[in-house]
């Protein structure tokens, strides 16, 4: 078997993690003078891009909901994201799936009482794939929601975690992606300690699903720590611009 | 939660017991709790021992509601309405327009059987109108039928900004003509 | 505490694909100081790639402590060398080596990154430099760490750097002085000039005999441009001047001459490059001198078409591995005390022989050794390599058993502490009842075995029920109650996938607890059972099968002759007689059955030694006698086989282990039908059933041996019958064509076979006993496990035939047999292949050409005008034992009888070996692989051969 290793017996992964680390996290918010909210955001070499639009007219006839926000999605990835460059962006099948999976997690949480009769979009793009790229997406999205000022009931983060050789790794990227493991898809409500998504194709023993499981909550409670304090901080610099223009 | 304390949504700010829940916040099981990012503000309320707990963002996001003074502008009538496009709401603009429509009905509170569109509204005219319903699937509903409501802006044939001059007409500066609207009372 | 540094770099994969990944710094690694490392160490010592690659012997010597493996070394290791990199990764493992892994390349402080104009492997060696500087500052003077480097521009860095630096040579020679025989494991290959002093005189630079390796890079562009091909070199086992290799994609490539292999060695992944059309030839076909450059086969006499040939360029992956072998016993005035350059002449002749340094040269004359390849330079005849262990004595069956064993790398280590650990107790009892087992310690239960018998697996019983039917059932020993899954005894039987029998020894897959105690079904114990019981009808159809978990107490152990004797006594009218009576009855309708649907009746020779206990030293041969009982036994195993095969692929149509055996080549018959057309027998290869038909009406009037000869000879077209994971294969790929049936599996005998152990775990989740686990449905470990499960079977069957021959020639060392019967299985143009029914083996005279007239067309001789010699004629044969060169002891035969001595080849007694056909290597390997399966053998009655004999006669 003279496969990768993927979790040296020193403890460390391929890139020099331990299985209970996430990769280095950075985000920037309010790139796009034209949406209402964006975010850039990058987890190690995955890096996405979302764009939120609205409340605004419901563009499609007759989707409207008279008591409710509705809520489009778009998953893309960029032809050049991948190693390969990609023939096109068209949406394909799984793009399709990711953006159902994140429509879904969202309505959970947005508001959508306040703004009847109207829709929220969520344009998200992810411009370099390595691994993890739908738990990216969501944490990208939930920012660019934030920014937005659309309310939700909680900051949702999404992490991912896998499997390889019974060990359980928390946010894998491309390499451990590939490794053919248990992959598990988490989103949670950090501050209400809830699930609003939770995806898994493969099988596993319940004692290997709860040891992954704890994984993927704790690597969104990582993700959350650092979100929400450089959330803080940018929010607290904002502030203290405008009170001193004003 | 102290106040201009920076939180993120899902934060739990305060309860339904001593605060009011404000702009910013949702309630859930008795706790009040961000759903937006931004610094915690409370208000007063006259006649309540209860403050308004409130998250104040950066950005606020707003669409027309039942009650909301709103700024369309016309952009075709008919016999029955006059079909407008919201652009304005409690004097924020908006990001993109919401589509409205005035009912013959909904002009003037008197002689409402007498409304004649066309000698109320003209395409191209600011009109300051509350929206009353969510109306069908297309359009929020909108009315003037107040004093302070109708129409805040127009120009007129020879393309000048009209001058109203009773609650039902104004007039071109330049030609003086008189042109019909339902014109809103400037307070 | 996380730092990202990302870098860039490209890999091929058919289109270049740019792969960004990322390399996370750290500061929490520590020094291993006081936690691997021993805190009052003298010393940590840092060896640098090459010194681990060249010297991982004298690593493993236990002397050698306190190591630290760089990150940067384990990588370069492991993409150098699997099988080194395993034994480091051992080493690491080892608690009492204090070997640490210092992960250099994910500390902050240690990281380098790579400069343009460096290349990666001064990268490298500048990162194990600034590991080492960090490990001098981390812990202070007083703890002195030395790296060893045997490269020059390496150590010449280090020590401007100032750090303590020695080659390894100097350290074993110097500092580590109190223990000389590390001495012994060093390899000097590589040693830096001023400290090779001792060995300059020695080694003369002769003329280059060997062209350079093309480069790596060089490789892999011919490779691109299809001007090399690659492939697995496969040295010819009777020449090894002359190998070949298969790629993946093309015809065989032949490789002539030991220039042109180039320093590959068996096993090898060769870059082989294509020689002009006119330099092509053909391989060998006659009968091979052993190693020495082919001067006496004269070429002139190349038959057949020519096939491309070529020569080997470079050697992508070394098969190097460990040697069993000997000092060449030619070696001059060896002494003791002084270092002494020898030939080591390896046990597998397909392997050259290895130049070694020693300093107990005398003391190791006459022993067999180990000894690994170092390296083989351009300038020398002979891979140079170095000494490791000593065996024992030449030619005590003892040592040479172990050699077997070590040569087809077969796990024969005692158990280890956490293996055994896995054991219950030894007073384990059965509790009864016990949950889901049903309690069938009413039912008249027996086992027949060989006497001997210590590992019961199968008990059978038999019963009248009261609607007429009779009721059977097959008890095989519960083993999967004591193995759990994924523990490490489950993992270790997995690894060793069968019980080997050797002559001598049995190497067992369990500890002798379960397999001679609690798993097998003694009589009159309480033991857990895995039970299939049919109903069957008078016609022995059967109506109904059920499988359950059992708890049963036999009443008889019983053997075959004891069971013959029950069935025969004719006074006899109580229970276990009837029971045996019906269960024959109803064997032999199934067999008739079986027969019907085209299962095949063939044969293989098969002898048991007569052991003298304290020589081990055999004292007698004979065929292996069989009766109706083993027939009777094997039946119900078949039976249980296929009815568990169903009930598995019914269940989990994609995880099952079946057995499958490939209906074989139609051109696998060719030269078989030929001989047998020049003695006027015909086949039908058609089917499986046209097949048996046809060697059922094999005329063997003039002499009934043919009869046997026959099936012995169609037993090696066969295809070898393999394990397989029913997911990976279409359902045609099932079939068992030996046995015609389309489904089998292994399933009576998890004792001593892993596959039964896996197919009694699927079983037992079919039956809702177990919920299916992790394991049984990851395919990808299922088929590595199967994979590992027919490697190891094939590597079993060799040495088990290894082994034969070693008695075999022990046996004939002792005595002169002058006239024995043998039978002409082929006649060749120099010589003939006989078979020796007594002793069950088959070997070649030499017959000088001059001296007969060689008939292609009829494969027949004819010697001075009058004697002719044909297949399957009968003769008389002389056998000896001849000492050929080397400790290689070598059977010889005269043809006496008709007396044709004055045409055989006398000159080289020694040389003689066997060689069966056209692509007589690989053919003779896979001749007889079916013995793996219970039935291929059974053969009515007088020659057959099963398994369960096998364990009869080795269990002693």
């Amino acid at each position: 078997m003279s496969k990768i290793e993927f979790i040296s017996p020193e403890g460390l992964r391929v890139d020099g993690r331990r299985p209970q680390e996430v990769r280095k996290i950075n985000y920037r918010l309010n790139l796009f003078s034209r949406a209402d909210g964006s975010a850039y955001y990058e987890q190690g070499n995955t890096r996405v891009l979302a764009a939120v639009y609205g409340p605004r007219q419901v563009t499609r006839r007759g989707a409207s909901k008279h008591d409710r926000a509705i809520i489009n999605c778009e998953y893309s990835m960029a032809t050049f994201s991948t190693g390969e460059r990609r023939k096109s962006a068209k949406r394909d099948r799984r793009s399709t799936e990711i953006s159902v999976v994140i429509r879904q997690t969202f309505e959970s949480v947005i508001l959508t009482h306040l703004y009847p009769r109207t829709q929220i979009d969520i344009f998200m793009q992810v411009l370099q794939a390595d691994g993890g790229t739908r738990c990216a997406c969501i944490n990208a999205a939930s920012l660019a929601l934030i920014d937005a000022g659309i309310p939700m009931r909680d900051f949702v983060v999404s992490c991912a975690a896998g499997m390889i050789d019974g060990v359980a790794l928390t946010d894998l990227n491309y390499i451990e992606d590939s490794a053919g493991g248990p992959d598990l898809p988490l989103a949670i409500l950090p501050k209400q300690n809830k699930i609003c998504l939770l995806q898994m194709d493969s099988k596993l023993t319940i004692e290997q699903y709860e040891e992954v499981m704890q994984m993927a909550v704790e690597g969104c409670k990582q993700i959350h720590a650092v979100l929400d304090a450089k959330l803080k901080d940018v929010t607290d610099q904002l502030v203290n611009k405008r009170k001193t223009l004003l | 939660m102290s106040e201009s304390d920076v939180v993120t949504p899902g934060t739990r700010i305060g309860s339904v017991d001593t605060h009011i829940s404000g702009r910013g916040t949702y309630t859930r099981d008795g706790r009040i709790c961000a759903s937006v990012v931004g610094r915690v503000v409370t208000k007063d309320v006259p006649n309540q021992d209860k403050k308004i707990i409130e998250v104040e963002s950066k950005q606020e996001t707003t669409v027309p509601q039942i009650g909301s003074i709103v700024l369309a502008t016309v952009v075709k009538t008919t016999t029955q309405f006059a079909k407008v496009d919201i652009t304005c709401v409690e004097g924020k603009a908006l990001e993109t327009t919401f589509m409205g429509m005035i009912r013959q009905q909904d002009v003037r509170a008197t002689e409402i059987d007498k409304v004649v569109i066309y000698e109320s509204f003209r395409p191209g005219d600011v009109v300051r109108a509350v929206v009353i319903s969510l109306g069908d699937s297309k359009s929020y509903y909108l009315s003037t039928a107040r004093n302070e409501l109708g129409v805040v802006f127009g120009t007129s044939m020879a393309g000048q900004t009209l001058v109203p001059v009773s609650w039902k007409e104004m007039e071109c500066p330049k030609t003086h003509l008189r042109e019909l609207r339902k014109v809103a009372k400037t307070i | 505490m996380l730092k990202s540094k990302t870098f860039v770099k490209r890999t091929k994969k058919g289109n270049v694909v740019k792969v960004v990944k990322e390399h996370y710094l750290r500061d929490d690694i520590g020094t291993g100081v006081g936690t691997v490392l021993q805190a009052g160490a003298e010393c940590y010592v840092i060896p640098d790639t090459n010194v681990i690659l060249h010297q991982i012997t004298v690593m493993e010597n236990p002397v050698i402590t306190n190591v630290i493996v760089l990150q940067t070394v384990l990588d370069e290791v492991k993409n150098q060398n699997a099988s080194i990199y395993n034994r480091l990764r051992a080493l690491v493992g080892m608690q009492n080596k204090h070997f640490y892994v210092f992960s250099n390349e994910h500390h902050k402080e240690t990281y380098v990154e790579r400069i343009a104009s460096e290349s990666p492997n001064d990268r490298n060696d500048r990162a194990i430099r600034v590991a080492a500087l960090w490990y001098m500052r981390k812990l202070s003077e007083s703890k002195p760490v030395l790296l060893l480097t045997n490269d020059r521009a390496n150590m010449e860095k280090a020590k401007f750097e100032e750090i303590n630096v020695k080659t390894i040579q100097q350290y074993v020679r110097n500092d580590m002085k109190q223990h000389p025989q590390l001495l012994e494991f060093l390899n000097n290959s590589d040693e830096l000039e001023e400290d090779a002093e001792v060995n300059k005189s020695q080694r003369k630079t002769k003329g280059v005999l060997f062209q350079e390796h093309k480069s790596e890079a060089e490789i892999r562009r011919g490779l691109l441009s299809k001007t090399y091909i690659t492939g697995k070199l496969i040295v010819n086992r009777n020449n090894i001047n002359e190998a070949t290799i298969t790629p993946d994609h093309g015809d065989k490539i032949l490789i002539k001459g030991f220039e042109n292999i180039n320093r590959a060695i068996n096993g090898d992944i060769v870059a082989v490059e294509l020689l002009p059309r006119d330099q092509w030839t053909t391989p060998s076909t006659r009968i091979a001198q052993e190693q020495s450059v082919s001067s006496s086969s004269k070429d002139d006499h190349e038959v057949g078409d020519k096939i491309p040939t070529g020569r080997v360029v470079g050697i992508t992956k070394k098969n190097w591995r460990m040697y069993c072998g000997s000092l060449d016993e030619s070696t001059n005035d060896p002494k003791d005390g002084l270092v002494m350059r020898v030939l080591f002449s390896p046990v597998d002749r397909s392997i050259p022989k290895i130049r070694i340094s020693t300093r107990q040269c005398l003391s190791l004359m006459n022993k067999r050794i180990t000894v690994s390849i170092d390296e083989w330079k351009s300038d020398s005849k002979f891979p140079d390599g170095h000494y490791m262990s000593t065996l024992g004595d030449i030619y005590n069956t003892d040592v040479e058993s172990r050699v077997i064993l070590l040569e087809h790398d077969i796990p024969h280590y005692t158990f280890s502490e956490n293996i055994l650990n896995c054991l219950p107790q030894e007073d384990w009892k059965a509790t009864v009842p016990a949950p889901n087992r049903v309690d069938l310690r009413d039912e008249y239960v027996m086992s027949v075995d060989p006497p001997g018998c210590t590992d019961i697996d199968d008990a059978l019983h038999c019963k009248p029920l009261p609607n007429g039917n009779y009721q059977i059932g097959v008890h095989i020993a519960d083993v999967t109650h004591f193995v759990h899954e994924g523990s490490p005894l489950d993992d270790e039987a997995a690894k060793r996938g069968t019980t080997v029998y050797l002559v001598d020894r049995r190497i067992e897959m369990l500890p002798k607890l379960l397999t001679n105690n609690l798993c097998s079904l003694v009589s009159d114990v309480d033991r857990y059972a895995f039970s299939v019981i049919w109903e069957v009808d008078q016609d022995a159809q059967i109506i109904d099968v059920r499988f359950c978990k059992s708890v049963i107490r036999s009443r008889h152990s019983l053997t075959y002759e004891q069971a013959q004797n029950i069935i025969d006594d004719t006074n006899r009218d109580d229970l276990p007689a009837q029971a045996l009576r019906n269960l024959l009855k109803f064997s032999k309708l199934i067999k008739n059955r079986r027969r019907e649907a085209g299962s095949l009746s063939l044969a293989s020779p098969q002898v048991k030694f007569d052991i003298d206990r304290e020589s081990m030293n055999p004292t007698d041969v004979e065929m292996y006698q069989m009766r109706e009982t083993n027939s009777l036994v094997e039946e119900y195993m078949l039976l249980a086989n296929v009815s568990v095969a169903k009930k598995i692929l019914h269940e989990f149509p994609t995880l099952a282990c079946l057995r499958g055996h490939p209906r074989p080549a139609p051109e696998k018959f060719d030269q078989l039908l030929k001989t047998l057309s020049t003695v006027d027998v015909q086949l039908d290869t058609t089917s499986s059933k046209a097949l048996n038909d046809s060697l059922n009406a094999i005329d063997h009037s003039a002499d009934e041996y043919v009869d046997t000869l026959v099936r012995i000879l169609v037993t090696r077209c066969m295809e070898q019958a393999i394990y397989l994971v029913s997911g990976d294969h279409e359902p045609d790929a099932y079939v068992h064509y030996g046995l015609a049936a389309p489904l089998y599996t292994h399933f009576t005998s998890p004792i001593r076979r892993y596959a039964d152990v896996i197919v009694h775990r699927l079983l037992a989740c079919s039956l809702g006993l177990y919920p299916l686990s992790k394991r049984l449905t990851d395919r990808e470990l299922a088929r590595t496990i199967v994979d590992g499960l027919n490697k190891r079977n094939r590597m079993a069957q060799y040495s088990e035939r290894a082994s034969v021959e070693l008695y075999t020639n022990t046996f004939f060392a002792n005595r002169l047999v002058e006239c024995e019967d043998a039978y002409v299985v082929r006649v060749r143009s120099n010589g003939l292949i006989l078979f020796v029914p007594r002793y069950g083996f088959e070997h070649n005279v030499k017959i000088l050409e001059e001296s007969c007239q060689y008939d292609d067309a009829g494969e027949y001789m004819v010697l001075r005008d009058t004697i002719k010699i044909k297949t399957f004629q009968r003769v008389g044969v002389k056998i000896f034992v001849n000492r050929g060169k080397n400790y290689r002891r070598r059977l010889v035969m005269q043809v006496v009888e008709p007396d044709i001595m004055f045409a055989m080849d006398t000159k080289d007694l020694t040389a003689n070996m066997l060689m069966s056909g056209t692509d007589d290597d690989k053919r003779k390997e896979d001749v007889t692989d079916v013995t793996g399966d219970v039935t291929l053998f059974e053969k009515s009655s007088d020659a057959a051969s099963e398994p369960k004999n096998k364990k009869k006669k080795r269990t002693k």
